[in-house]
């Protein structure tokens, strides 16, 4: 799957973060609550103004968070590869 | 005053990132909460609550919630430099049971600057309901400090946390935790030397995060940080601060994960309410009725509103009358006017008595009246809070409310504005930034609250008697009038104001919704609630003692007659202004000068003063008024400046005297502005 931006994935679309180009306060409030390159996240929502998604956690119960439309799409994401997806949803380093 | 001072014997810093349960367990474990001034160059009220235990006192200082440590705002910063330089003896970090490995990024960052920890495994009884258990002995044996599971709802473990907290913070913690970080390892240890101490790598890693005022105050200049920050790109090919924060997350994976057993599988869990609620339409009606519901429902309590309107609607105009009577806002108005009669017969009558009942009892009782609508409107915002619909509120209007700048997070204001201004502009505390909070207090004066209702519907009933249809269009549009101005100037304020374009950005943690603990939501509302009337009551008596004089004492001393105290004059040149905008009488324009110095002090005040001042009860024939001069004068007095209880609590929000008075600039030439072009237009079209 080619990469694009998190506001275009539907609603229980499972991706891999690619690379965030938001400014450096937003990218840090991003990165501290988990949404880091390489965190896996499902859509759980989508709507002309929002996009919620939940960061995948081993305990089942990822976080869940908000992000206004301006914010997803500048989110760029790409399918995951559920050969190599690790079950836990592991950050690339 | 020093924390020490107050006797403490242990202080404990707590801090967590939002939605661990802080606020729950800081109130459990103390009961109650004092403001000791502000953190060290900030605005922001260091919160202190204290303890009794094992023979000392254990004083809990309560930091913001925030994700990181990384300074990016005041928050951030606040609780960077309380655990770099505050006079703490520990740390208090609390965890989520339910999300053990995303809540331990804070706590490792922090184990990289201090041991001096203890760790709150919070809401563990929820995680065992969801089918997840957390090794408390196991992360303590991996992170060398103690781990408790505690439930501050249920009150466990609350003993061992606090034991734990005594001995921790008599002893010295030993080192800081060590993490390796990879690609960027070499330039941690590099800076780290630079840095040195104890927890230099610990704050190498906040400083190759991007913090860069903390590297200018340990002495690593911007450049030296930058060039190391441009080293881990090459090496690595990726940010410094993402890399650091992967790392730091797959290391807490490593260590914090083996702890977590899942007794079933979990993960499965659906939340309704998320599902509704983020549905467009169905989302945005259902967050507007819960607010208006609970919101009203509040109101009811105070003042009976709108439940009297619907009986005077329905024709039960006694019943309406006793409903006011025992409503809250009743009962205190008349305990303060028995209290004021009492007084003034007690010393007699004369100055002093006037002045005393009349002067400082009224301007008591303007306080005590707010109060209690203040506290229900706080606890109505705590309970939305706490029960995790708020956010799932404003993620459902955010699509309506982006269109003006603003965020889903400023419908709190606006509804609450709607019955008083005062907790209006507190509510602006939801606000997602800075900008939009300045945004919203900027606005929030121009929705209509029930003191204006008053003035509203008796000038309606003047202008337009006998037809309740045209009334009702009339009222529906002064409300449409104040909505459209909230809108615009939010959207002004932060275009040319603040220069910024574009709506607020919403990225919002969405919490599991839950039942709202009680205790938690009157404990919350109740201290901010003292806090009003302690600050805002201060300053509220002051300046309506000072009005009472004016108007009550002339070039000649005391006088009972308002035409000739200084308040005449002063009504007179404010009149003077008024009176060939609006072709105005000499008689009406001091009347109607007066009013408006009146309703500064309360909006619902300014019928009355007509109606006293001219001794009859038709406020247009009063002050020989055409309808048209009345719609324009109702015009002006439904949006002119704030009164002066908001006034002030725009004043103690945003603590600037120069945004305060621009404010009541901009809303009185708004006013004016709007109410001429509504009288000369009406004119030119011969009406």
């Amino acid at each position: 799957m080619a990469r694009v931006k998190l506001s275009s994935i539907q609603q229980g679309g499972r991706v891999r973060v690619v690379e965030i180009l938001l400014d450096s306060k937003l990218q840090t409030r991003l990165i501290n609550m988990g949404l880091t390159r390489g965190a896996t996240i499902t859509v759980i929502c989508r709507n002309h103004s929002s996009t919620i998604i939940m960061l995948n956690s081993s305990s089942g119960y990822g976080r869940t968070i908000a992000l206004s439309k301006d914010v997803a799409e500048r989110i760029i994401v790409e399918a995951v590869d559920p050969s190599t997806e690790n079950c836990n949803g592991e950050f690339q380093t | 005053m020093s924390l020490r001072e107050l006797g403490c014997s242990v202080v404990v810093g707590v801090i967590g990132q939002p939605n661990v349960g802080k606020t729950t367990l800081f109130n459990v474990l103390t009961g109650s909460m004092e403001r000791v001034g502000n953190f060290p160059g900030t605005t922001v009220e260091m919160k202190v609550g204290r303890r009794a235990f094992g023979g000392g006192v254990v004083c809990f200082v309560d930091l913001p919630g925030i994700y990181g440590l990384k300074a990016v705002s005041v928050d951030e910063r606040i609780a960077r430099d309380f655990i770099l330089y505050g006079d703490w003896d520990v740390l208090l970090v609390l965890v989520d049971s339910t999300l053990p490995v995303e809540t331990s990024y804070l706590l490792l960052q922090i184990l990289q600057l201090t041991r001096r920890v203890v760790v709150a495994l919070t809401k563990y009884d929820e995680a065992e309901r969801l089918g997840v258990e957390v090794d408390a002995d196991l992360l303590r044996r991996s992170l060398g400090v103690p781990f408790v599971r505690v439930s501050a709802l249920k009150g466990a473990g609350l003993s061992e946390l606090l034991a734990e907290l005594v001995r921790v913070g008599g002893s010295s913690g030993g080192e800081p935790l060590r993490i390796g970080f990879g690609a960027a390892e070499s330039a941690i240890e590099r800076l780290a030397r630079v840095v040195g101490g104890s927890r230099a790598r610990g704050l190498a890693y906040l400083i190759l995060s991007g913090d860069v005022e903390l590297g200018e105050r340990v002495g690593v200049s911007r450049g030296a940080a930058e060039s190391l920050k441009k080293e881990i790109l090459m090496v690595s090919g990726r940010d410094s601060e993402e890399l650091l924060a992967s790392t730091l997350y797959n290391f807490a994976r490593e260590v914090v994960q083996p702890a977590v057993r899942l007794l079933r599988g979990a993960g499965g869990e659906r939340s309704i309410l998320l599902e509704v609620f983020s549905r467009p339409i169905a989302g945005a009606l259902l967050s507007i009725l819960v607010l208006f519901t609970a919101v009203f429902t509040a109101f009811t309590v105070n003042t009976g509103f709108p439940f009297t309107a619907l009986l005077r609607v329905l024709g039960f105009v006694e019943a309406a009358e006793v409903v006011e009577r025992y409503t809250v806002s009743g009962l205190v108005e008349a305990l303060f006017d028995w209290v004021g009669d009492s007084v003034a017969e007690f010393l007699g009558g004369g100055f002093v008595a006037e002045f005393i009942a009349g002067g400082v009892i009224e301007g008591v009782a303007i306080v005590a009246q707010f109060a209690p609508l203040v506290f229900v409107a706080l606890a109505v915002v705590s309970a939305i809070e706490d029960s995790g619909l708020g956010p799932l509120m404003a993620v459902s209007l955010h699509g309506l409310f982006r269109r003006f700048g603003l965020s889903g997070r400023a419908v709190y204001p606006v509804l609450i504005s709607l019955g008083c201004n005062v907790p209006g502009v507190v509510a602006s505390r939801a606000a997602v930034d800075g900008v939009e909070r300045l945004s919203i207090v900027a606005s929030a004066s121009f929705i209509p609250c029930q003191a204006r209702l008053i003035v509203l519907l008796a000038l309606v009933g003047a202008i337009i008697p006998g037809d309740p249809v045209l009334q009702s269009l009339a009222v529906l549009l002064v409300y449409a009038g104040g909505f459209i101005l909230y809108l615009v100037t939010a959207l002004l304020f932060r275009r040319f104001a603040a220069g910024v374009r574009g709506a607020s950005e919403l990225v919002l943690e969405l919490p599991r919704p839950h039942w709202p603990s009680l205790r938690v939501v009157f404990w919350s509302s109740w201290s901010a609630a003292r806090h009003f009337i302690v600050r805002a009551g201060t300053i509220l008596v002051a300046f309506v003692v000072i009005v009472w004089i004016l108007s009550h004492t002339g070039f000649s001393g005391y006088t009972g007659d308002p035409s000739s105290s200084f308040a005449f004059y002063i009504g007179s040149s404010i009149g003077f202004v008024l009176k060939p905008l609006f072709d105005l009488s000499c008689e009406s324009s001091w009347v109607v000068g007066f009013a408006v110095l009146i309703g500064f002090i309360a909006k619902e005040n300014i019928i009355s003063t007509i109606a006293v001042v001219r001794g009859v009860g038709d406020v247009l024939g009063g002050l020989g008024l055409n309808p048209v001069q009345g719609a324009s004068l109702l015009i002006f007095f439904m949006y002119y400046i704030p009164c002066a209880a908001t006034a002030t609590t725009i004043w103690m929000e945003v603590r600037s005297v120069k945004f305060t008075l621009a404010l009541i600039g901009y809303t009185a030439v708004v006013s004016l502005t709007l109410s001429l072009i509504f009288y000369r237009t009406a004119l030119l079209l011969g009406v």
